[in-house]
């Protein structure tokens, strides 16, 4: 019975072996593809991201534990030819994960990133496939820290934690909290890449410097929004989005 | 994805026969008792009712280790002698932390659309979220909850006879909501008179009368079988809002002070009233909508003077006491 079986797999995988190597065959000599990874690099105005150092921003101290947000959406747009959307994918962005692979594309000249910081509208309706639902390695599924709120289901989009100094004496002994979320939250980006994509591994790496998220909010006054309970502070953040991303190659 | 894994572990059930596997998901289907006047409710696909499933929901239920001190269970705000209601205005949460809003009623939510006062939830299998992670309930990741279930073998073994999976957010949910939804009350002296078994007495006849009777209203915001119509409204209870209600989840200034309009089975046991527990009794909720309540731009026009007198607010409360079900209040399949 096992000898049979473990046969029958034999032929299968030797038949397998040999209908996709035809595919081979179908394709045009000389057609190079890449494979497009993004890698976000943190900074406080330029200088490099630590959860233990405290920062200046606006002239207020600031200490950052979480800096995470999700990109969607992502858009390469080549020299010539049209945008190649990458559907049903998604990243978690964290200060820790580094490069992350988005898609295979044909090798050129891509002058254009665009993607949008947050959840689109359908996935964030928890309605059909919900984010307990979703396979544990699925950046939307739950996370810890959360992305997602319970109570009013949907996903944290940006969330930035950290503690602050509100009086002016050097202490950060505030809790900060920015938890962007609810569809008008969403935020587009478009950052002019410039990048030439090579047979193999190519890397988008851009830079995210958390200060200019901040840009015109005294931090030591404006330091909590949830969204709902502060939609002002979260939409001036949610603004300030698109100038905190920059290409660095 | 869901119910792909779900078919693969059936044909895996059916197929593995020769050797079956200790954990095996067990199938038996749970069936709901319902009286005629009760329609079956919706149960989602991926989460249809089994007696492995409602066993563990129950089990989680009154289970600690779901709170992050492992001090409290559902149960510690929802009493089944209370019709799974609590009787504070805020029930305290671990180490005594206070949230804003009164503890529900559980009884037939299993008819529900979407949950919570101010429907933020869009379905009831999401819903255990909220308790399990609230800072002011049970304050604890369901990433670490089902980390704690996992390392009980009991646990384990029931996760898997379940659901075929371990506990993990998807079945921990969902396991609460199946419990849930068996959380049926239907056999209340109202029921029983709508069945032509029980005659309601000469005051509660008269409330029945003035309940479904245009002067008051009442049924039109609480009809039907589950004496809910599941609307979101204004009730008039405040002239400004410090809990937004709907408008919360909505942001929109139409849901201001708008709240879910609960069920009225076994209201006479769910004391305080109201979204934030503010009304002692049944004799102060019916003064509110008798004199009109507060003023304010959303208030739903069917809350406006009603000049009942005493007499026809007693034969009131006496027919909302019929709503009372005293056999679901010690029902053992409910007990721990």
């Amino acid at each position: 019975m096992t000898k049979f079986k473990f046969s029958t797999l034999a032929l299968l995988a030797i038949f397998a072996l040999v209908f996709t190597a035809c595919d081979n065959d179908d394709e045009a000599p000389g057609i190079q593809e890449g494979t497009v990874n993004m890698m976000f690099e943190y900074t406080i105005d330029g200088a490099a991201f630590d959860t233990t150092q405290v920062y200046e921003v606006n002239g207020t101290a600031v200490k950052f534990s979480i800096a995470n947000f999700y990109v969607g959406g992502i858009e390469l747009i080549p020299e010539e030819g049209d945008a190649i959307a990458v559907e049903d994918k998604y990243l978690l962005v964290t200060p820790g994960t580094g490069m992350q692979e988005v898609v295979t594309v044909p090798a050129g000249h891509y002058h254009m990133v665009n993607f949008f910081v947050g959840v689109d509208p359908a996935a964030n309706s928890q309605s059909e496939e919900d984010f307990t639902s979703r396979d544990a390695d699925d950046p939307l599924a739950i996370q810890f820290p959360s992305m997602h709120w319970s109570w009013n289901s949907g996903y944290r989009f940006l969330r930035i934690d950290g503690q602050v100094d509100t009086d002016g004496d050097g202490e950060v002994d505030e809790l900060m909290a920015f938890h962007l979320g609810t569809n008008p939250m969403l935020q587009n980006v478009s950052v002019t890449a410039h990048k030439d994509v090579e047979d193999g591994s190519n890397m988008l790496h851009l830079q995210f410097d958390l200060a200019k998220l901040f840009d015109g909010i005294d931090l030591s006054a404006d330091y909590t929004t949830h969204t709902m309970n502060n939609p002002e502070l979260a939409a001036a953040v949610r603004d300030n989005i698109p100038a905190a991303f920059s290409m660095m190659h | 994805m869901r119910y792909f894994s779900s078919f693969l572990l059936l044909l895996l059930a059916f197929t593995s026969c020769e050797k079956e596997p200790a954990s095996a998901i067990d199938l038996t289907p749970y069936i709901l008792e319902l009286p005629p006047h009760f329609p079956y409710p919706s149960i989602p696909q991926d989460n249809e009712l089994t007696e492995a499933r409602v066993a563990l929901g129950k089990k989680l239920f009154f289970e600690p280790a779901l709170s992050v001190d492992s001090s409290i269970t559902c149960e510690s705000c929802h009493k089944q002698a209370l019709a799974f209601a609590h009787d504070l205005p805020l029930s305290p949460g671990v180490k005594g932390r206070l949230g804003f809003r009164n503890a529900p009623t559980l009884v037939n939510v299993a008819y529900l659309g979407r949950v919570n006062k101010d429907g933020g939830v869009p379905k009831l299998d999401l819903q255990a979220l909220v308790p399990i992670e609230d800072h002011a309930e049970m304050s604890l990741s369901v990433l670490h909850a089902a980390d704690r279930l996992n390392a009980d073998p009991e646990y384990a073994t029931a996760f898997q006879r379940a659901y075929g999976e371990p506990a993990n957010p998807f079945t921990i949910t969902r396991a609460l909501g199946a419990f849930q939804r068996t959380l049926i009350s239907a056999n209340s002296i109202y029921d029983q008179y709508l069945q032509g078994t029980v005659s309601l007495s000469p005051v509660e006849e008269r409330g029945r009368l003035l309940f479904f009777n245009e002067r008051t209203n009442c049924s039109s915001c609480h009809g039907g079988f589950n004496l809910t119509e599941n609307g979101f409204l204004n009730n008039g209870l405040y002239e400004t809002y410090e809990d937004w209600g709907r408008r919360r989840v909505t942001g929109l200034p139409e849901d201001d002070g708008v709240f879910r309009v609960p069920t009225l089975r076994n209201i006479a046991l769910t004391a305080p009233y109201m979204h934030d527990g503010s009304l002692p009794d049944l004799q102060a909720v019916l003064q509110h909508y008798n004199d009109g309540g507060y003023a304010h731009p959303n208030k739903d026009s069917r809350i406006r003077p009603l000049s009942l007198s005493d007499q026809e607010l007693s034969d009131l409360e006496a027919f909302l006491k019929t709503f009372t079900d005293e056999a679901f209040l010690t029902d053992p399949r409910f007990r721990e």
